[in-house]
């Protein structure tokens, strides 16, 4: 019984596979009926249901089939073209990059020949320079034979004598070519020393002593120093006889030492208390000697970053000066001739000059002034000047007064008294123009009184003394 | 000692009683009032700074000599009859540089040159 059981088993199996093989015919069946007419049903069926079975089939696998085929073809279009992009990129890169180096080529190209060209020119001037300076030699020296004929045909210089007729008395001469081509009047040339170093020497006399001093004395700088001769025994016992005879002569004196101890003391005290008058050494000796009443201050030599500090300083000093006695030009006239002649300054002035200024302005002493500072930095409170004065005689040429001022004001106290409000200056203005003046009344406060005032020539002390100012003052609050 | 306090300050009374050379007054902000002038209107400024000081009272003005006490500094004359010119009086201006001739006879160079080049 169980056999029959298995048996019944598999044919149930079987028949429900086939029967599930017709239902999905059956599926297929209605999705195609729909686009097909429906004819007939039984034999037709079956026949248009295999035949579109198998078109089914085929136009799946077709499409699936060139689905594939058209992803490659995209693909390998994809890749195509990818491709050609890098190689135009490629191309377009080495395009440029031959572009720049030719145009770099160029460039070379270009600079060389500039630098070659002017090379040349520079050899070409330098051959110039060199035919002329032989020329010239030639001609001085006389030597005839080394003139050529072939220099004729590039219009260069000759060397020819010139007559000395023509340039007896007379800076320039012109020479025409008859001139030069007649024979037989011509003579050789003779270098004259010029006297140019004397006009435009501005070193003042009493530097110039000083150098003709030591030029006599240049034997001295040149000559070697002997070296020392090694002694000999004997003459090493004869130096420490001659030493022992100096001792022998100085136990003699010392014993009549306590004598004169006594009289040297007596001289000093008396010396000291009654001195003999000796004509030292005074500070503006030359002020003294050469007694100036006018005095011309040049338009000063502005170094400073302040613009307006050479006519804040002109002014002052101008009034400081004649505080003391002188009498100082007027400060406008020569700002004046400072806007109309550049060269009225101290800056372009020579001492070759100098004395012309005296004749002009009938000036006994000129005074150069440069400054070199004059401004108030944001970190302090102080404004801080410096400045150099020179004064100098317009005959002798000498200097009568000369000074190097570092001036430090750092006070709240005003440095100007008396202010015009009518004039309407900033008050930064006029706060400089304080300190300009404090810095004039220190930097001029130890020079000697004019003749209009009343310690003139009064002030010179007989016995001077050495003494250190110092000029550079910090003015503080106590 | 008790008198000591006493001559110190008659010292100083002394000291203080002295009396400057020169009265300057405004003349260093005139001056500078005329080196940053830009219009006419600033050298009028100046101008009045300059005739405070040089055109005194004309009592004072007799008293005043070349050999006394002058009050009027050196070079102030000059510089206001300059001034004068550039505002058109030259007759004034004449006197003033006559003045200064008068009061410092050392100008004479200077001020005769300057009238040449001014064409006075």
């Amino acid at each position: 019984m169980k056999k029959y059981y298995i048996y019944i088993l598999l044919a149930v199996f079987l028949i429900a596979g086939c029967s599930s093989s017709k239902q999905k015919l059956n599926k297929v069946e209605p999705q195609m009926s729909k686009l097909q007419t429906s004819k007939s049903e039984t034999a037709d069926k079956t026949d248009q249901t295999k035949q579109e079975k198998g078109l089914v089939q085929t136009d799946q696998k077709q499409l699936q089939q060139l689905k594939a085929q058209a992803d490659k073809q995209a693909k390998q279009k994809k890749k195509e073209e990818a491709k050609k992009k890098k190689q135009q990129e490629k191309e377009s890169l080495e395009k440029k990059k031959q572009q720049d180096k030719e145009k770099k080529l160029k460039q070379k190209q270009q600079d060389d020949l500039i630098k070659n060209a002017e090379k040349e020119e520079k050899k070409r001037i330098e051959e110039e320079r060199r035919k002329e300076r032989e020329e010239l030699l030639n001609s001085i020296k006389g030597n005839k034979n080394q003139t050529d004929d072939s220099d004729y045909q590039d219009d260069v210089k000759k060397t020819v004598n010139v007559p000395v007729d023509t340039l007896i008395g007379k800076d320039s001469v012109q020479i025409s070519l008859e001139d030069l081509l007649e024979d037989g009047k011509t003579d050789t040339l003779e270098i004259v020393k010029y006297d140019k170093e004397e006009e435009d020497d501005t070193t003042p006399s009493f530097l110039k002593k000083a150098t003709s001093l030591r030029k006599k004395n240049k034997t001295a700088d040149t000559v070697k120093a002997e070296p020392e001769k090694e002694l000999t025994p004997m003459d090493k016992i004869i130096s420490m006889m001659d030493g022992d005879a100096n001792a022998s002569s100085s136990a003699k004196a010392s014993n009549g030492k306590n004598k004169t101890k006594k009289s040297n003391f007596i001289k000093k005290t008396w010396n000291e208390m009654f001195p003999k008058h000796v004509d030292r050494d005074i500070p503006y000796a030359n002020i003294y000697k050469e007694e100036p009443k006018n005095i011309l201050i040049l338009y000063p030599w502005n170094r400073s970053d302040y613009d307006k500090a050479s006519d804040m300083l002109l002014i002052m000093a101008s009034k400081e000066l004649g505080k003391k006695g002188y009498y100082v030009y007027s400060a406008v006239s020569s700002m004046e001739t400072h806007k109309n002649d550049s060269t009225f300054s101290s800056r372009y002035t020579k001492l070759s000059d100098i004395k012309n200024l005296g004749k002009k302005y009938g000036a006994d002493a000129v005074m150069s002034v440069t400054v070199f500072r004059f401004d108030n930095p944001y970190w302090s409170s102080a404004t801080k000047a410096v400045a150099h004065y020179t004064l100098i005689s317009t005959k002798t040429l000498d200097t009568l007064f000369y000074r190097q001022v570092e001036f430090n004001y750092d006070t709240p106290i005003p440095p100007k008294e008396y202010h015009d409000k009518d004039m309407e200056l900033d008050e930064e203005q006029v706060y400089d123009l304080g300190v300009m003046e404090q810095m004039q009344i220190y930097a001029f406060r130890d020079i000697p009184y004019g003749p209009y005032h009343k310690k003139y020539k009064k002030d010179r002390k007989k016995f001077s003394n050495e003494r250190e100012v110092k000029y550079k003052i910090n003015v503080r609050p106590s | 000692m008790k008198k000591l306090p006493l001559l110190i300050i008659l010292t100083v009374l002394c000291a203080a009683c002295q009396k400057p050379l020169y009265k300057y007054k405004s003349y260093d902000e005139a001056a500078f009032k005329y080196s940053t002038a830009a219009d006419a209107k600033d050298i009028k400024k100046a101008l009045k700074g300059y005739k405070a000081i040089v055109e005194t009272d004309k009592k004072k003005s007799k008293k005043q000599d070349s050999k006394t006490k002058n009050r009027i500094p050196p070079g102030l004359c000059a510089d206001y009859a300059y001034l004068l010119l550039m505002q058109g009086d030259t007759t004034k201006a004449l006197t003033f540089f006559d003045k200064e001739t008068h009061l410092y006879p050392e100008s004479s160079v200077y001020v005769n040159n300057l009238k040449k080049q001014l064409g006075l």
